[in-house]
């Protein structure tokens, strides 16, 4: 089903037209992947992720949250909504900090404020922007090597893993250039994301981590996450492990 | 043989091309999505998507 041509019913009405019960959600777009999912679940479809997985880990506030509930370690994160805010999250993280959209993905708008002045000038940007953007997710830099770790779960396993290591760029996300690399699954490994998969209620996630000095932190949970750099990085049939996944599910 | 709208090179759409595949226009990288007429089976090209502020993961 393409997103571009979706007329769904919301509520009672004609069926989605689509005659399995199960719906693997790929669309990029978290606007419609969230309403299109919501959609669907009401006309009785089993959407992997869900809508509830879909609302938490699409949102870096409500997805912090959850893993922390969950007791996964996170990097430490601060909620704020005006300058005066993050200056006072920015005294108690220190510099340099991160500021992320609460909704985006690939790197797209993060910030590395390095001191006051630019954290200043990014928030007087971020002002004339949608409100949106006036929700300040502020998060300490964590010191770790160039790289982070970012895990596939697939039902309760861990079935791959990569290293996304960065090139030029403090961030390695591989829309933005970062490269990938396999990397093994320990069992501490496989134990802290399948955990995060399971704060957001998620069936088929990307978890992203990061190596602090204090052991791994989880920094965002994926509802869509994307295999395309991973599949030949490690040799792991991703997409196959998860139409057999859905075959299995459809069949319980 | 259809024209990039952009910068008016022809563009070609491979024989194997499926539904909602993106073709590349190899002058100036515009991207098309491959329309497939259920019925006639004729191949045809729109403008792809652009990226949006919320794609991603």
């Amino acid at each position: 089903m393409d997103s571009k041509e979706i007329s769904l019913s919301a509520g009672p009405g004609p069926k989605s037209g689509i005659k399995e019960r199960m719906v693997l959600q790929r669309c990029v777009s978290h606007y419609r992947n969230l309403y299109s999912t919501a959609a669907l679940e009401a006309l009785g479809h089993d959407v992997i992720n869900s809508f509830q997985t879909a609302m938490t880990s699409g949102d870096k506030l409500f997805c912090t949250l959850a893993l922390a509930k969950a007791g996964v370690p996170t990097p430490r994160t601060r909620l704020a909504f005006t300058e005066e805010g993050v200056m006072k999250s920015l005294d108690d993280l220190g510099y340099p900090a991160v500021l992320k959209p609460v909704v985006g993905s690939w790197g797209r708008m993060a910030a590395k404020l390095k001191d006051a002045d630019f954290a200043r000038a990014i928030i007087e940007d971020r002002e004339y922007m949608h409100p949106s953007y006036q929700v300040y997710y502020v998060q300490e830099y964590v010191k770790r090597p160039p790289r982070d770790i970012r895990t596939f779960v697939l039902g309760d396993k861990t079935i791959a893993a990569i290293y996304r290591t960065s090139s030029g760029d403090w961030r390695t996300n591989t829309a933005r250039g970062g490269k990938a690399e396999p990397c093994k699954i320990t069992k501490q490994l496989d134990d802290i994301s399948v955990k995060a998969a399971k704060a957001v209620g998620g069936r088929f996630v990307g978890v992203d981590l990061m190596e602090s000095p204090n052991g791994l932190v989880c920094h965002e949970v994926n509802n869509t996450t994307e295999f395309k750099n991973t599949v030949p990085a490690t040799g792991v049939d991703i997409p196959g492990m998860v139409v057999d996944y859905l075959a299995e599910l459809d069949r319980r | 043989m259809t024209n990039c709208e952009e910068c008016d090179a022809p563009l070609t759409i491979p024989g194997d091309a499926i539904q909602g595949e993106i073709v590349s226009c190899k002058e100036c990288g515009a991207s098309y999505e491959v329309k497939k007429d259920e019925q006639s089976g004729l191949v045809t090209l729109k403008p792809a998507e652009k990226e949006q502020e919320d794609w991603g993961e």
